[in-house]
C-alpha cells in the first residue's frame, strides 16, 4: 500500500513538472525540468 | 559564464520531452537487463528447486531463487553453501557457482544457493560507480558473465526504507537502509517485507532439510578488521578452530571470530540460535568495496589492483596481506579451500554427519589457472 502511495506521489509530481515545462518561457529551465522528470518516471514505472 | 538565451516554447518543451523519453528508453533497457538471471550450469547430479518450495511466501516474487541439491551414494550429513547474500561481494557467489558446476558428492548432501538475495542482483548500489557485470574469458573463447549487484534488496521491491530499522525480534536499531540487507534480516518474518521473507525462507530450508553445516560467503574491504576471517557461532566454534588451524598450517591464514551475541540479524548468529545448524560466515578482502579505492571498474573487481591500497598496505593500514593486488581467483580459492577443509573436519567430528565432495579444484590450481579454468562453457 505504501508503495502505491509513493508511486502516486511520484506520478503527481511528474505531471506537475511536465505542466510547468509547458508554462515555462526559459529553455534552460525547461531543460532542468527534463532532468527532474527522468528519475521520477523511472520510479513510477519501477525500473529504477 | 554567458548562458545562451533561448526562448522556451511548446515546441522546445515537446523536443525536450522527446529527449527525456529517449534517455529513459536507453537507460531503462540497461537497468532492466540486470533482471535477467545469470546462467549457471549445474554439475551432473544436482536437482534444481526453488527457495519458495520451503516457504510459499516468496513464490512468484522476484525474491524466489534457485536451490540446487545433490545427494551422494553414501548417507551422511547435509551442508549448505550460500552465495550472493551481498551481490557486490563476487568471490562469495563465484565460490558457490564453482561448487555448483563441479561438485561430485560421494557422501551426504550438498545444497547450493548461488544467488541468495536475488533481488539485490538486479541493481547497483547508487553513487559507488560499480560495474554492472564481471566477465571471465574461458579457454575456449566463450565468456561467462555474472551480475555485480548491490549489498541490499532492490528498492523497486521494498520501499520506502524506515528512518530506523528495528530488527525483529531483538529490537536492535540500525540505519533504515539496513532493512534491505539480507544479512541483518535473520531469522526473518513470514509476513514481513521481502528481505525478511527471504531470510525466513532460508531458515525454513535449514530447519526442514536438517542442515548440519552452513556457510554464508562474503567479502569485505581490506581496511575492515573482520576480513580473511571465519565467523563462527558457538555451535560451530570448535569446528571453526580445527579448520582455521589446518588452513594456517597450509599457509592460508584465517582469523577465527566468535559470532557476537549482541549483533543481531546476521546469519552466523541467527542461524545458530534458531536452528541446530553449525553456522559459518566467511569473509575475503575485496578492494573494490573499500573507501580507499581509486578507479572503480570491472578490472578492480576482478584483480583487486589499486594504487591507493598499495600505499595503504605499505603504511600497515590493512587487515589482509596485500602486495600488488587481490585477484578474484585468490579470494574465491580461499572460500573454496576453507569449505573443503571444514568438510574434512566435519568428518573428524562426526562420521555420520560427514560430507565428501569430489572434483573441487585445490587452492593453488584456482590461483594458478584462474576462475575461468573451472567454469563451464555455455557455448
Amino acid at each position: 500500500m505504501i508503495m502505491l502511495i509513493y508511486r502516486g506521489i511520484a506520478l503527481f509530481i511528474s505531471l506537475v513538472v511536465v505542466h510547468c515545462m509547458f508554462q515555462e518561457e526559459e529553455f534552460w529551465k525547461q531543460a532542468s525540468a527534463t532532468m527532474v522528470i527522468i528519475p521520477l518516471v523511472m520510479r513510477v514505472l519501477l525500473i529504477k | 559564464m554567458h548562458k545562451m538565451n533561448i526562448k522556451g516554447t511548446r515546441k522546445t518543451a515537446i523536443f525536450l520531452l522527446t529527449v527525456a523519453l529517449l534517455v529513459m528508453y536507453v537507460t531503462g533497457r540497461n537497468f532492466l537487463a540486470m533482471r535477467q538471471p545469470d546462467v549457471v550450469i549445474p554439475a551432473d547430479g544436482f536437482e534444481k528447486r526453488m527457495l519458495s518450495d520451503w516457504f510459499q511466501g516468496i513464490h512468484n516474487t522476484p525474491a524466489d531463487t534457485p536451490v540446487f541439491i545433490q545427494e551422494g551414494q553414501e548417507p551422511g550429513g547435509t551442508v549448505l553453501i550460500l552465495g550472493g547474500t551481498h551481490p557486490n561481494e563476487p568471490a562469495g557467489y563465484i565460490a558457490a557457482v564453482l561448487f555448483l558446476e563441479r561438485a561430485q558428492v560421494q557422501k551426504g548432501r550438498l545444497i547450493v544457493i548461488p544467488f541468495a538475495n536475488n533481488t539485490a542482483f538486479t541493481h547497483n548500489s547508487p553513487q559507488e560507480g560499480y560495474p554492472q557485470y564481471i566477465r571471465f574469458l574461458l579457454p575456449d573463447g566463450s565468456v561467462r558473465t555474472f551480475r555485480y549487484g548491490s549489498r541490499d534488496t532492490n528498492p523497486v521491491y521494498q520501499w520506502p526504507d524506515p528512518d530506523i530499522y528495528v530488527h525483529e525480534p531483538s529490537g536492535q536499531r540500525l540505519a533504515g537502509s539496513e532493512m534491505r540487507n539480507l544479512n541483518r534480516a535473520y531469522p526473518g518474518q513470514p509476513h514481513g517485507v521481502i528481505t525478511q521473507r527471504i531470510a525466513f525462507a532460508i531458515l525454513e530450508l535449514i530447519r526442514k532439510e536438517d542442515i548440519d553445516l552452513a556457510f554464508d560467503l562474503h567479502e569485505a574491504s581490506p581496511e575492515y578488521p573482520v576480513v580473511n576471517a571465519i565467523v563462527a557461532h558457538e555451535k560451530s566454534l570448535e569446528l571453526g578452530a580445527m579448520a582455521a588451524m589446518d588452513l594456517e598450517g597450509r599457509g592460508i591464514p584465517f582469523r577465527l571470530e566468535p559470532s557476537p551475541r549482541n549483533l543481531r540479524g546476521l546469519s552466523h548468529r541467527e542461524w545458530g540460535d534458531h536452528t541446530d545448524v553449525m553456522a559459518i560466515l566467511m569473509e575475503t578482502g575485496n578492494p573494490i568495496q573499500g573507501r580507499l579505492r581509486g578507479r572503480t571498474n570491472e578490472a578492480l573487481a576482478l584483480t583487486g589492483k589499486d594504487k591507493f591500497y598499495q600505499k595503504a598496505a605499505k603504511l600497515g593500514s590493512l587487515f589482509i596481506p596485500y602486495e600488488d593486488d587481490q585477484p578474484i581467483a585468490l579470494r574465491t580459492a580461499r572460500h573454496v579451500t576453507a569449505i573443503m577443509t571444514f568438510l574434512e573436519m566435519l568428518g573428524f567430528i562426526s562420521e555420520e554427519k560427514s560430507v565428501i565432495v569430489n572434483n573441487i579444484p585445490d587452492y593453488n590450481d584456482i590461483i594458478d589457472k584462474g576462475i575461468e579454468a573451472f567454469l563451464l562453457s555455455i557455448s
